[in-house]
């Protein structure tokens, strides 16, 4: 007897032994079938979440080349809500459309608006405000400090300031805190709002090296009859790093 | 379509039987033949034949099991086709060819007693296979008729690989003794 007899012996085994074994089989290649199934699921989706990922931000780039197009430095978009304040969000979407409009008429008035500008020989931050605006610069207390910026208010208004400002560190605190991301002018910023109030309390800067952030100081008494132009100054901001 | 309408087709000689058993069990045989030979070409080729042997062989048979019956059928001509192709490699060495030579001088004319043999064998691995547990026995005739890989037999066994591994061991080892002491020469 050789090993080829046990396998030609093997040939007639029981037909009720092999079912058994040929229904186990079965049974795994469905499961191997159903899981394959379930990847492809999983990976569709993924794909699927990309896509769509892919084609907000492409829209959103589209829609700030477009601001940009517009000759637009005064462009306020929100590039996305966090979890936080919807309605903030949309109020700054509304705006974003009427800045893109406005933009016009910062060329108009050009004339009448000064150009700002603060540093410290290393970064530099600077704001085109017009006639009906009142600044104030806080410059570096000696040469290569850190802290420095530029204030500005409505004429006429006795309290509330917007503060644009850089300080050698600047960190904020999350109680209470929503933040959403939006884009003001050129650069991407986070806009902080504590306790759900009607108005930001600061907006900080993503991408810039220093701490660059704008404060909202008292500005509550007054924003809603100046809250859009302040945000339209806001946008021409320019910051200069070395 | 159930199997015993394509048993009935291939009793009427109708080719749709052909047809019908391809679509049904094509994947099934190219599974068996493919563990065997390991050669996509090969494997097509013995499942081709595998559809002229049921052609030719029903009837006289009416399988109960059509699966069974193909599967059967599928092996031993896999197994034949591998014989084949190992015998045709051995060509090259003259002492591999004599061995060849010898061999067929010593089967020849001793076919029906082979037959025989092979069906003593055969009773002899299925009252052994009966008395197995089921798991031993489910996992042996997985691992040596169907020829899945170990780790196939083990996964729908429902067994760790290790486990299947020794479980088979033992199994064989106990064939052994079992076989020797039925008389077959081991």
């Amino acid at each position: 007897m050789n090993i080829e007899n046990i396998h030609d012996a093997l040939n007639l085994l029981d037909d009720e032994m092999i079912e058994t074994v040929d229904k186990l089989r079965n049974e795994k290649t469905q499961i191997i079938k159903m899981r394959m199934k379930k990847n492809w699921m999983r990976w569709g989706i993924i794909a699927a979440c990309l896509c769509l990922v892919v084609s907000v931000y492409a829209i959103n780039r589209l829609g700030l080349l477009q601001n940009k197009e517009a000759g637009s430095d005064s462009s306020v978009n929100i590039i996305s809500d966090g979890t936080h304040d919807g309605e903030e969000s949309k109020k700054f979407a509304e705006k974003g459309e009427n800045m893109a409009d406005d933009s016009s008429l910062n060329k108009e008035e050009a004339d009448d608006t000064s150009f700002v500008e603060c540093g410290n020989g290393k970064a530099s931050i600077s704001l085109s405000i017009p006639e009906e605006w009142e600044y104030e610069m806080i410059e570096p207390v000696k040469e290569g400090a850190d802290e420095f910026g530029i204030c500005f208010w409505p004429k006429g208004e006795k309290e509330g300031k917007i503060k644009l400002m850089h300080y050698e560190a600047w960190g904020v605190c999350g109680t209470g805190l929503e933040e959403i991301k939006i884009q003001l002018g050129e650069y991407r910023v986070y806009q902080g709002t504590y306790y759900n109030k009607e108005v930001w309390d600061f907006i900080s800067f993503i991408d810039t090296q220093g701490h660059f952030v704008v404060l909202n100081e008292g500005a509550n008494v007054w924003w809603n009859v100046y809250g859009e132009e302040a945000m339209s100054i806001l946008a021409t901001v320019r910051i200069t790093e070395k | 379509m159930q199997d015993e309408n394509i048993v009935a087709l291939y009793w009427e000689r109708n080719e749709a039987a052909i047809e019908e058993t391809k679509n049904k069990y094509e994947p099934y045989l190219f599974k068996i033949a493919h563990n065997i030979l390991a050669d996509f070409e090969d494997s097509q080729e013995s499942v081709n034949d595998t559809y002229l042997a049921a052609w030719n062989s029903m009837p006289p048979h009416k399988p109960s099991i059509l699966t069974t019956y193909l599967g059967k059928l599928s092996r031993r001509i896999s197994i034949d086709i591998f014989r084949r192709k190992n015998r045709s490699k051995r060509k090259g060495s003259e002492y591999a060819l004599s061995l060849t030579e010898l061999e067929e001088c010593l089967t020849t004319g001793n076919n029906t007693e082979e037959s025989i043999e092979v069906k003593l064998l055969a009773d002899a691995i299925n009252d052994f296979l009966r008395n197995l547990p089921k798991d031993a026995r489910n996992l042996f005739v997985g691992r040596y008729y169907f020829l899945d890989s170990l780790h196939d037999a083990a996964e729908y066994c429902g067994m760790s690989e290790s486990r299947a591994k020794s479980l088979l061991f033992r199994t064989r080892c106990n064939l052994k003794a079992y076989l020797q002491k039925e008389g077959f020469e081991v």
